[in-house]
């Protein structure tokens, strides 16, 4: 299906994303030069016995004695490097502190993707192919489903399943008793490299009830599409043709009809991706998940703006990514959109 | 007879941009110059895409012109600005194609009808402007109490009168009808058409009557204007145009028309070949030469002029006259 | 100008009557999403009268407290927090703030968005590249991480939150408002008001603003139920509304600290959120079904099956 076309026309979204990146770079910037309490006043902290002159020191040795303009460009030629400045909390670079959070979250982020599509696909066929009351009631459901704010899922859902059921671990990414070497960051990947099927077991046991939070209102999303689309495909023409041609209900249904319903649908589950990223800010803080999104939230408690500002720009990028990927898929996908743009 | 309007080489070019660099100039609207007689109907016709419309638009100031004039009793329209402008459009109407386009679904009948009346008569109290109102839709052929009522409780005839009546309250002289009936079934075009033609005899109205109908054209206008991609390619009085035309585009127009006339009986069809060209990329020459059957070396090199063949009578063709 | 804003509500309401409450009341998805959404605005509106109790009195006596039903009393129905404060009243004075967020940063977006996206439809020109880099952007930037942002830096606070959202919210509006301007200034009946002589300002609020109700009445119901998880979500993670405000997000919060000892703490607040956003967006979806055939008819598109 990769022909020298689409090609072209991903690497042009691609070189568009320069100045998306760049706006954002701005806007962060901009946001973070505005936080009450410079850097240093933070990194001192409650130390009283500091002089003047250290703390000016210190002021310059972070540049923040220059013009806005001078920062703004030390800043983006940080960014350039990939540095976007120093963690008080670790007292290491901040983008390195997160990178290290971004495996738990990515793993977090593919399950809960995981969660949606096999609960939304088939309850979407279902309420479309059934009708009548079976279709109101998962319609209405994923009205419910999406008007849940996720943490509040995850609190349900450790409710439920871990303190009255006690079926499934409420915290963390593995059994404290447990290690794996670290080659990957996806515990459950490490697990299978290690041959350590006790990681395995206890990393898919713990992620099961975050990456519910994060799937319920996605999948609820995905459900009603589906679901519109293959009805308004199952009234179509060309499907009132196939049956016509005494095609198999079956065959009519799966071959022809799933496949042009699914492929709008595509687009809005590759946009999830991205909405997992910023979802993960508020599951991962209550399931105490070491990802990205709750060390963001930390470093909001401990005034960490570097790491803040890493999470932030990651998660964007993470984002516009996950746009792309959408629109890729659309362009592969749907023939009609070939050669039109 | 005095001209009311007299257009004078009005242009209208589009420009159309694709993508960063490349700007393409359509040009809509190329030179027309024809006159309009008070208190008669002059004919604008030609297929879709012709020009005429935006020629309709151009002269009411509704687009900017490119180019030209458009004297208005001895005022050039493409000159006037602010007030003067707003002062000269009271004299000035139009009715559009589709009724159902044309007014704002939101308004009340009395909103809709009433507007010209809060724009150019503001002093008006709110009593004069009402009785103003039911008087106008009373003389279109509406009920008075039709006022309350919003565009969408009405038919398509009907809307059409409600247009018409807002274009005639502030009692203007002239009035451009840009296709009025081609969107009305059959039964209830002529119902517009006479309505249109009493409320003509009855306010001395002068109309630029656009249509592509060549029926209802010979039907109700005087004086025949035709176009053909952003030209004028053949002018002439009614009776002389479909008695002789002369531009190839003209026969084409009317051969595609269903006759009785016996004297017509025997005249050869003509009939236009594919679809008229892109307007951004129009043949060069002649730019009827690309479906004209008669077409010869000089129509592709060279664009006719119009010139005047009989009193009265004018074509752009080298094959005629000369 | 007076008389502007008379005519637009009159135009605003007519929308709101006749053919779309005869379609809503038929449709039972609205009658229980307005029901849901009418009992929360008067808990909200008489929360002084409704609240059995002072919000904000603690009782450490009576702390952790658990509802009717598990061991409480009918003096807390839905039980105490840790520091004895009753949980039904705090819900009850926490629409408040939930609702009055919400409805104040929807209505300041609709402001600046349907301005912004009106003018940037009708003039095009420069105003309109700008605003459609800025909306570019911002569809790029995910609306969480630009509020947590906003909030980073503004600090927590009712009205922070209130300019967060507004500043989060507006582009949508733009957006509809702008892509709707494009097509109404080509309409015959803008151009027949043009031809009468009327001036930008009329043709703007007077022609094409009315015609973009029905998409801003269902637009906003829907961002006002986002906005309502939103700002719980900031409150949630402590850079929203400041304690000991009874916001939900906030009582989530400290909720979460107790969801093995008080599990009602964390649920009932949640409950009220999901609620509110479900009866919310089920009215959304009603007035979309109501409002898209009307809208047809009044223009006279004939749908063809």
């Amino acid at each position: 299906m990769l022909d020298s076309d689409l090609l072209r026309l991903i690497g042009r979204r691609i070189v568009g994303l320069i100045p998306v990146m760049f706006g954002i770079a701005i806007i962060v910037f901009l946001v973070f030069s505005f936080v009450p309490g410079d850097p240093v006043t933070m990194l001192i902290g409650k130390q009283s016995d500091v002089s003047e002159e250290f703390i000016q020191q210190l002021r310059h040795k972070y540049g923040l004695d220059r013009p806005l303009y001078v920062r703004f460009f030390y800043f983006l030629r940080q960014l350039i490097h990939g540095d976007v400045g120093i963690s008080y909390q670790f007292n290491r670079p901040a983008l390195e502190v997160v990178l290290e959070r971004l495996p738990a979250t990515v793993e977090l982020a593919f399950f809960a993707l995981a969660v949606a599509i096999v609960i939304a696909i088939p309850a979407g066929i279902f309420a479309a192919l059934k009708g009548g009351a079976v279709d109101r009631g998962i319609v209405g459901l994923s009205v419910v489903g999406f008007s849940m704010p996720n943490f509040w899922i995850a609190m349900l859902l450790i409710l439920v399943f871990g303190t009255t059921l006690k079926v499934l671990p409420i915290s963390g990414r593995l059994d404290v008793t447990l290690t794996v070497e670290r080659v990957t960051g996806f515990y459950i990947l490490d697990g299978i490299l290690a041959g350590d099927w006790e990681v395995v077991r206890s990393a898919l046991s713990h992620i099961i009830l975050p990456a519910l939070s994060l799937g319920i209102p996605a999948a609820a999303l995905i459900v009603r599409l589906l679901r519109n689309n293959l009805i308004s495909v199952l009234g179509a023409e060309f499907i009132r043709a196939a049956r016509a041609r005494g095609l198999r209900e079956s065959v009519v249904i799966y071959k022809h009809a799933l496949r042009n319903a699914l492929i709008p649908t595509i687009n809005i589950v590759a946009l999830q991706l991205g909405f997992f990223l910023t979802g993960s800010f508020f599951v991962e803080t209550v399931f105490a998940w070491p990802g990205m999104g709750r060390l963001a939230v930390d470093a909001i408690y401990a005034r960490d703006y570097p790491v803040v500002i890493a999470a932030v720009m990651i998660s964007a990028l993470f984002f516009v990514l996950s746009n792309l990927l959408a629109d890729i898929l659309i362009l592969v996908t749907d023939p009609r959109t070939r050669g039109v743009r | 007879m005095t001209a009311l309007l007299s257009l004078r080489d009005v242009a209208k070019y589009f420009e159309i941009r694709r993508g960063v660099f490349e700007r393409r100039v359509v040009k809509a609207v190329d030179g027309i110059s024809f006159d309009v007689e008070e208190g008669q109907t002059v004919g604008l016709v030609g297929e879709s895409g012709s020009g005429k419309s935006t020629l309709a638009l151009t002269v009411l100031r509704l687009y900017e012109p490119t180019g030209g004039q458009a004297i208005f009793e001895g005022v050039n329209l493409f000159e006037l600005k602010g007030r003067e402008l707003t002062r000269v459009r009271r004299k000035m109407g139009i009715v559009f194609q589709d009724p159902y386009l044309s007014l704002n679904p939101v308004k009340r009948v009395r909103d809709i009808v009433g507007l010209p009346l809060k724009v150019h008569m503001p002093k008006l109290s709110f009593e004069e402007r009402e009785s103003m109102i039911r008087e106008m839709l009373e003389q279109v052929g509406l009920k008075a109490a039709d006022v309350e009522k919003f565009p969408h409780e009405f038919s398509g005839g009907q809307r059409q009168r409600i247009a018409i009546a807002r274009a005639l309250i502030v009692k203007p002289k002239f009035l451009i009808l840009d296709e009025p009936t081609s969107a009305l079934d059959l039964s209830v075009q002529a119902k517009i058409l006479n309505l249109l033609l009493d409320l003509q005899r009855e306010f001395r109205l002068t109309y630029l009557f656009i249509t592509h109908d060549m029926n209802v054209i010979k039907h109700i206008s005087d004086r025949i204007n035709v176009m053909y991609l952003g030209k004028l390619v053949e002018s002439a009085e009614t009776e002389e145009l479909f008695e002789r035309p002369l531009h190839p585009y003209t026969r084409a127009l009317l051969s595609s028309v269903p006759t009785l006339d016996p004297r017509q009986r025997g005249r050869k069809k003509m009939l236009l070949r594919g679809d008229p060209p892109d307007p951004a990329n129009p043949p060069p020459g002649c730019r009827f030469s690309s479906r004209c059957p008669l077409a010869d070396d000089l129509c592709r090199r060279e664009e006719p002029p119009l010139v005047q063949v009989e009193p009265g009578h004018w074509v752009a063709c080298h094959k005629v006259g000369g | 100008m007076s008389r502007t804003l008379t005519t637009l509500r009159e135009d605003l309401l007519r929308f709101l009557g006749g053919p779309t409450v005869s379609y809503m009341k038929r449709d039972p998805g609205a009658i229980v999403g307005g029901t849901i959404f009418l009992v929360f605005v008067m808990s909200a509106l008489f929360a002084g009268v409704v609240a059995p109790h002072d919000p904000y009195q603690a009782d450490l006596a009576n702390s952790l407290q658990p509802p009717v039903g598990f061991g409480g009393s009918w003096e807390h129905p839905l039980g105490t927090d840790a520091i004895g404060r009753d949980l039904l009243s705090r819900l009850i004075y926490g629409a408040r703030i939930s609702l009055s967020v919400a409805a104040v940063s929807v209505t300041l977006a609709v402001l600046v968005g349907v301005s912004l996206g009106a003018l940037s439809g009708y003039f095009g020109g420069l105003i309109d590249e700008v605003l459609m880099r800025i909306v570019d952007f911002w569809l790029s930037f995910p609306a969480v991480l630009m509020a947590i942002s906003l909030m980073v830096v503004l600090g927590p606070g009712y009205w922070n939150v209130v300019a967060a959202m507004t500043l989060t919210s507006w582009v949508p509006f733009a957006r509809v408002v702008r892509g709707e301007f494009l097509t109404l200034k080509e309409r015959p009946f803008v151009l027949a008001a043009k031809a009468i002589g009327v001036g930008s300002a009329h043709i703007i609020f007077r022609e094409a603003l009315p015609n973009t109700f029905p998409s801003l009445i269902v637009l906003s119901t829907f961002q006002l139920a986002r906005n309502i998880i939103y700002e719980a979500s900031l409150s949630f993670i402590g850079i929203g509304v400041k304690p000991p405000n009874p916001s939900w997000g906030l009582m989530l919060g400290t909720g979460r600290q107790h969801i093995l000892d008080a599990w009602w703490i964390a649920m009932f607040p949640g409950l009220a959120i999901t609620l509110v956003v479900l009866g919310i967006n089920l009215l959304g979806d009603s007035l979309r079904d109501a409002l898209d055939p009307t809208i047809k008819k009044r223009l006279g598109v004939v749908e063809v099956q």
